[in-house]
């Protein structure tokens, strides 16, 4: 960040990138259909189950596959139990970025360890899964490991209490967070900010309500929302919306049930694609926004045209306008609660 | 008040605190080492302390965990064994050097050379080179998903630190190949999960096999008939006849090409399996199996052995075998290889010494042993040897390498 300064107080202030680039969307274009599949893991590697989820999304989208009842259920698992360690995580670095040295972000680590294991176990890698296909996911989930993961969103609900407890009522956080990096609601829209952001300042934009994919209509949750738009309501945003994912995880663990394992893939599956011509986006909503790809088929084994809406990215255009006028400490804390992976602001 | 938000937060890290040490009271003494202990704490309902001490204690990398390809080989006899066949464990590699590992790798990281006949210029199913450059590598696990053969698997091996980093991260088919027992180790689930696919593929294919010999022999008897009747309806009209009874036979239908060459193929496994059980064939050609690799073919093409065969009569005609002399005191022939040429009709050295070297190793081809030696100077050792002239060859044999000149 190029920043602007008058004694303490933030004048200017413009992010600088490109530090991270490395071609994500032309690689896109030379690789085949299903090559870009790995490649989105690194796009934002806290959260590549649903990198991988959008990116198969659009794909069925373009090619009109029909994905399994199992396989959607293993999907909203693994993208909910996702969503969550994210959010746990966030509090964890925004407390470091308070200055909480490591305590809460250890806690929050250690929440998403055991996510991780699932993760690692189900899929065969911690952070870059490759999980999802086209037209479904890559193996199926045993009986053993549902078990496991319904205790560990147990976990998960008991570790984000204790986050709460932890820090919601600290006055020490309070007092830095609270109406810090205000920005209207119209101005978010208008920078076109999504996700936790935007719900933090009362706009209830949901794509699992407003568009609903995979099966999310199929769950009852809720939407929650804050009138604030500063730092604080940001972060206990997380807080609402970790335990909204942990209900819709109930209610999928339940479902899942119902459905007949081993059937996790539907249409020919294979490496070899291709696409009808045409066009197609696919938009879901990401730990950090709406995460959105959009692809160009000319009927050929790759994409003509590749192209990821990173949340992050987009998100952070705001930062400035949030800044501007604030402390250089506040500066730290307001990035720290927009919460960038920089894996996909530069992509 | 003021301060009891941080008092209440800081009631959570001292309830945190405690309960580390009740967990290490509970597992007293060997709180950090016992397997019980160290189960709780990493399970999904962990308590006490989260934390693992790496170089000590490991944790477990599930059945599922990928990094970094390798190659499978059903060559089962660890490197470490004296017995070890270099030859073999590059042979019964699984791999049949299809690429389409080497096609769907989204880094494109997988090179492979195949292997070509070195008389007939055709593929052979061995890949000569494989190389994986594991620094491009990104553990995605298509090559492994994606391999029809179950020839390349993802490992469990993560601790790959060196000091070098040029050369050793390219991993080539010395690094790359593991036993399938290794395989079977780290991947149990799947291993018995591929084997009973493979069992049921080879039933199914018996049972194919079966009913297509059934219908070949059915219309093999429909043929004659045929060709009875043309012959007949020739004999009557005097023309035309001849012609069409002979063109029929030739042509071969798509299934007796497919029959014929599962057959061949079915042949060479069988023979694969006789040398696989054979481990002390040539142990000097092991030093130069890779050469040697690249040179010959294992596979012996079906009009080869029409001509072959043609050879072994008419030297068999001609062998009358007094007394069968030791033919592993040539150099480069191990008792494998010394059965092969008695069955040949080879027996004595006077016959070794008066055989051509292009004959022997089509000889070897055919018996898939070319791999294994260089018959080069076989003639010429067999000419000191049977003329008895022992201190010669000794001399001879001190100065080459396998039974071939050094170079």
């Amino acid at each position: 960040m190029v920043t602007t300064l008058e004694g303490e107080t933030v004048v200017d202030l413009e992010p600088v990138l490109g530090y991270l680039h490395r071609n994500h969307e032309k690689i896109g274009e030379r690789n085949t259909w299903i090559m870009n599949m790995p490649f989105t893991d690194r796009l934002d590697y806290f959260n590549s189950m649903q990198n991988n989820l959008g990116y198969a999304l659009t794909i069925e989208k373009l090619a009109g596959l029909e994905v399994p009842e199992r396989a959607e259920y293993i999907r909203v698992i693994m993208a909910e139990l996702n969503r969550v360690f994210s959010h746990v995580s966030l509090l964890g670095f925004l407390m470091n970025d308070l200055g909480a040295l490591a305590t809460p972000l250890f806690y929050a680590f250690e929440a998403r360890e055991r996510v991780l294991d699932l993760f690692e176990e189900a899929s065969g890698s911690r952070m870059m899964c490759n999980y999802m296909r086209f037209g479904g996911i890559a193996r199926d989930v045993s009986d053993d490991w549902l078990k496991r993961a319904e205790t560990v969103t147990d976990t998960l609900s008991k570790s984000i209490d204790e986050m709460d407890g932890l820090m919601t009522g600290n006055e020490i956080v309070l007092s830095r967070s609270k109406g810090v990096g205000y920005l209207s609601a119209d101005e978010l829209i208008s920078h076109g900010v999504t996700g936790p952001l935007l719900r933090a300042a009362g706009v209830k934009y949901d794509i699992r309500k407003v568009e609903p994919y995979s099966i999310y209509d199929r769950f009852d949750f809720e939407i929650p929302t804050l009138p604030d738009s500063d730092v604080f309501s940001r972060f206990y945003q997380r807080i609402l919306e970790a335990r909204e994912s942990i209900k819709i995880l109930r209610q999928a663990f339940k479902g899942i049930k119902d459905t007949q394992p081993g059937d996790i893939l539907g249409g020919k599956g294979g490496y070899i694609f291709r696409m009808p011509a045409g066009e197609a986006y696919a938009r879901i909503e990401h730990s950090k926004g709406e995460l959105g790809y959009y692809v160009v088929s000319n009927g050929s084994d790759n994409p003509w045209r590749y192209r990821v809406r990173s949340p992050s990215f987009i998100n952070l255009n705001a930062l400035a306008d949030m800044c501007k006028g604030g402390k250089v400490a506040d500066a730290i804390i307001i990035l720290g609660a927009i919460d960038i992976v920089l894996g996909e602001v530069d992509r | 008040m003021f301060g009891l938000g941080i008092i209440k937060g800081l009631g959570i890290t001292l309830k945190h605190f405690v309960n580390t040490f009740i967990d290490d009271l509970k597992y007293f003494p060997s709180s950090t080492r016992s397997a019980e202990a160290f189960a709780r704490r990493q399970g999904p309902q962990g308590a006490g302390l989260f934390t693992v001490e790496y170089p000590e204690v490991k944790l477990q990398p599930p059945e599922n965990f990928r990094f970094i390809p390798f190659l499978v080989t059903d060559y089962d006899v660890p490197k470490a064994d004296p017995n070890f066949d270099r030859a073999q464990w590059l042979e019964q590699n699984r791999c049949t050097s299809c690429g389409i590992c080497a096609k769907v790798c989204p880094p494109q990281c997988i090179w492979i050379v195949r292997t070509n006949d070195p008389k007939t210029g055709k593929p052979i199913p061995q890949p000569s080179e494989f190389y994986i450059d594991t620094d491009i590598c990104m553990n995605c696990g298509y090559c492994a998903e994606f391999c029809p053969f179950d020839a390349i698997k993802m490992d469990h091996d993560f601790e790959l630190a060196d000091y070098e980093r040029e050369v050793a991260h390219v991993h080539d088919l010395d690094r790359l190949l593991k036993p399938v027992s290794y395989y079977a180790s780290i991947r149990p689930t799947w291993y018995a999960k591929e084997e009973e696919a493979r069992r049921a593929a080879e039933e199914e294919k018996r049972r194919k096999e079966e009913e297509r010999q059934r219908q070949a022999a059915e219309r093999e008897a429909k043929a004659k008939q045929e060709a009875e009747a043309t012959a007949k309806a020739a004999a009557a009209t005097q023309d035309g006849g001849e012609p069409q009874a002979e063109a029929k036979p030739q042509r071969r239908s798509p299934e007796e090409i497919k029959a014929q060459r599962e057959a061949m193929l079915a042949r060479k496994r069988q023979r694969a399996d006789e040398t696989g059980a054979e481990t002390t064939a040539a142990p000097a050609a092991e030093s130069d199996g890779s050469a040697a690799q690249a040179e010959t073919s294992p596979a012996a093409p079906a009009e080869m052995v029409e001509a072959a065969t043609k050879i072994e009569t008419a030297t068999t005609a001609t062998a009358v075998p007094s007394q069968p002399d030791d033919l592993t005191i040539i150099e480069g022939i191990g008792p494998k290889i010394s059965r092969m040429l008695q069955s040949s009709g080879i027996t004595t050295y006077a016959q070794l010494a008066a055989a051509e070297v292009s004959w022997l190793r089509q000889l070897l081809e055919e018996n898939n042993l070319a791999r294994l030696a260089n018959p080069t100077t076989w003639p010429e050792q067999a000419r000191l040897a049977a003329d008895g002239k022992w201190a010669e060859l000794k001399t001879l044999q001190d100065q080459l390498q396998g039974g071939r000149r050094r170079t």
